[in-house]
C-alpha cells in the first residue's frame, strides 16, 4: 500500500491523521462457513476425520474463559469470538474509533494438515478474509500460507500479493522445525520481495517448552515469551537476516522487555563463539534492533508506572513497539486503558498508531 | 434516586438486569433471596463488568475439602478474570480499586406509589412488590 499524503488546501480543515492501528484481531472462520469454501475431495475428509489439532477451546491447560471475552460471543446458533463482522464493528473498531486494525487469522497456525488440505484451507481463509475487507475498509490482512509446504506456500503468495491490502503474511511460533531454518527460506524470500513482514504469533504444534507439560494455563500463558525467544535465537544463528537483509519480523503476542537479556547474552556469546557461526556477521542486538517489531498485547507490566516508562527507553524499542488488543481473546487490551500514562503523550502515539504506519506503510488518513 | 427496576415477580433468583441511570450502567443481581448491584464498568480496563460469572466463594478446612461459602457471592469480570464482592465491589485482591456499589431493596408498591421515585418502565400498583435500586 503506497502512503498517500496530501496538501491541505488554504481555509480547508486540516484532516484527521491516523491515530489508533490495532495490530492483532483475531478473526475465525468456522467450520461449516470452511467447508463452503473448500473442494467436495477435503469437504468430505474434514466431516469424516476432522482436523489433525483440537480447536483452542478443548487445548490442555485449558485457557482462562475457553480463551475469549465472554462478551465476544455472537447470539443465535454455531457462532464463535471473532466470526461475527457486525459484532466486531461494533465491539472494537467502533467502540474504540480504530482506524485500521489486522486481521491475524490463527485458523491454520496448530494446524498441520495434509499439503493439498492446508493449501485449500489457506486459500480459503484469505478470500474469506478479503470478503471482510471489501465490506470494511478499516481491516487489513495477514496472509495465511501452507507454511510446511514451501511450494504451496510460495504459489499462495504470488495468487494474493497484488492486494495492497494484505500488510504481512502469519507463522505460528513452534512449526515443524525452528522458524530459522533454511526450509522456510522460500516464503521468506517471496514475502520480503513482496514487502511483506513475517509475524510470528503465539500459536502452533507445541504449546509449551520441551521441558515437559505444565499443569496450569498460567505456566503456558508466561511460556509464550519464552518460545519466541527461541525462535527469536534461531532465526539470528541461522542467518536468516543476513540472508534476507530486507526481511523484517513482527514478534506478536509474547511480551517485549525480554529482549535485552536476551540480546546482552547473544551479544557477549557471539564475541566468543562468532567463529563457530559463520551466518552472522555483525552483533545480534543489532539485527535485531533493524530487523524486529514486537506488539504490546501482552505486554510485561512492572510494579510502577514509571518503571514501565523506562523498561521502553532501556530497551531502545520507542521504534518497534506497536498497539494491539488480541480482539477477542480474554486478555483483550483497551486502548484507552492498556498502556500507562507515565509513558507521555509522544511515544503513546508512535505505540498507538505511527510505528504501524510506518512499518506497514499505512496511508495517513483514516479510511473513508 | 431511587428507581425502581422490576416487579419483583419479574426478577427471578439467579438472573440479572442491566439499568440505565443517567450517564451510568448498573448491574442488578438476584442471587437466591438476596439482590446487588455493582456498576457495570471494570475499574481495570473498563470491561463491562456485569456480563461475567457469578461464582459462590469457596473455604477449605483442609487440602481436599471445600465447600460453597455462604454470603454474598463474587462477579468476575468478562475480559481479565478480575473478582469483586458483589455486595460491596471489594476487589479480591487487596489493594485493587473497587467497583462502585449499590443498595438494592424490595418495596412494597404502597410505598412506590408515593413519589419521589423514578418510575419509567413500570406502572406500579399497591398490591405489588418491586425490585427498586438506590443509584
Amino acid at each position: 500500500m503506497s502512503v498517500t499524503q496530501t496538501t491541505p488546501q488554504t481555509g480547508a480543515p486540516t484532516p484527521r491523521q491516523v491515530s489508533l492501528v490495532d495490530c492483532d484481531i483475531h478473526p475465525t472462520l468456522t467450520m461449516p462457513e470452511l467447508q463452503k469454501r473448500i473442494s467436495e475431495r477435503w469437504r468430505r475428509h474434514l466431516d469424516r476425520f476432522g482436523r489433525r489439532t483440537p480447536m483452542i477451546t478443548e487445548f490442555y491447560p485449558r485457557t482462562a474463559n475457553a480463551g475469549f471475552r465472554l462478551d465476544s460471543w455472537p447470539e443465535g446458533p454455531g457462532g464463535f469470538p471473532g466470526s461475527d463482522l457486525g459484532l466486531l464493528q461494533t465491539q472494537l473498531l467502533d467502540e474504540f474509533d480504530i482506524d485500521y486494525g489486522i486481521l491475524n487469522s490463527l485458523g491454520l497456525l496448530n494446524c498441520h494438515e495434509m499439503p493439498e488440505l492446508a493449501a485449500e484451507m489457506a486459500r480459503a481463509l484469505n478470500d474469506w478474509m478479503v470478503e471482510w475487507m471489501d465490506e470494511e475498509p478499516r481491516l487489513l490482512g495477514a496472509m495465511v500460507v501452507p507454511y510446511e509446504y514451501p511450494e504451496l506456500a510460495v504459489k499462495e503468495i504470488e495468487r494474493c500479493a497484488g492486494d495492497p491490502r494484505w500488510v504481512q503474511l502469519i507463522f505460528p511460533d513452534s512449526a515443524e522445525d525452528p522458524l530459522g531454518s533454511r526450509k522456510y527460506w522460500p516464503i521468506y524470500e517471496a514475502a520480503t520481495g513482496h514487502g511483506l513482514p513475517i509475524a510470528v504469533h503465539t500459536a502452533g504444534y507445541w504449546p509449551h517448552l520441551d521441558t515437559g507439560w505444565p499443569s496450569y494455563y498460567l505456566e503456558e500463558h508466561v511460556a509464550n515469551s519464552m518460545r519466541m525467544q527461541s525462535q527469536l535465537t534461531n532465526f539470528i544463528c541461522e542467518g536468516t537476516f543476513t540472508q534476507f537483509p530486507d526481511m523484517r519480523l513482527v514478534l506478536t503476542e509474547a511480551g517485549v522487555a525480554w529482549v535485552v537479556p536476551l540480546t546482552w547474552a547473544l551479544d557477549s556469546a557471539w564475541e566468543q563463539l562468532k567463529e563457530d557461526s559463520p551466518p552472522i556477521d555483525r552483533r545480534p542486538s543489532e539485527i535485531v534492533r533493524e530487523h524486529v517489531w514486537f506488539t504490546t498485547q501482552p505486554i510485561e507490566e512492572p510494579d510502577t508506572p514509571e518503571e514501565f516508562a523506562q523498561m521502553i527507553s532501556q530497551a531502545g524499542l520507542e521504534d518497534r513497539l506497536l498497539f494491539a488488543t488480541d480482539y477477542p481473546h480474554w486478555d483483550f487490551d483497551s486502548p484507552t486503558q492498556a498502556l500507562p500514562r507515565s509513558i507521555g503523550d509522544e511515544l503513546r502515539q508512535k505505540i498507538l498508531a505511527g510505528n504501524a504506519a510506518e512499518l506497514y506503510g499505512l496511508p495517513l488518513a483514516p479510511p473513508e | 434516586m431511587k428507581v425502581v427496576v422490576a416487579p419483583l415477580e419479574d426478577f427471578p433468583p439467579d438472573t440479572r438486569k442491566l439499568v440505565r441511570v443517567g450517564a451510568r450502567e448498573i448491574g442488578v443481581f438476584r442471587v437466591g433471596d438476596s439482590f446487588y448491584a455493582v456498576r457495570n464498568r471494570c475499574p481495570h480496563q473498563g470491561a463491562p463488568l456485569c456480563v461475567g460469572r457469578v461464582f459462590s466463594r469457596i473455604v477449605s478446612e483442609q487440602p481436599g475439602q471445600f465447600e460453597l461459602a455462604d454470603g454474598p457471592p463474587l462477579l468476575v469480570c468478562p475480559w481479565h478474570g478480575w473478582q469483586y464482592d458483589v455486595s460491596t465491589g471489594q476487589s479480591y485482591s487487596p489493594g485493587d480499586p473497587r467497583v462502585k456499589s449499590y443498595g438494592v431493596s424490595v418495596e412494597p408498591g404502597s410505598e412506590l406509589v408515593e413519589g419521589p421515585y423514578v418510575v419509567e418502565t413500570y406502572s406500579v400498583t399497591v398490591s405489588e412488590q418491586y425490585v427498586v435500586l438506590e443509584a
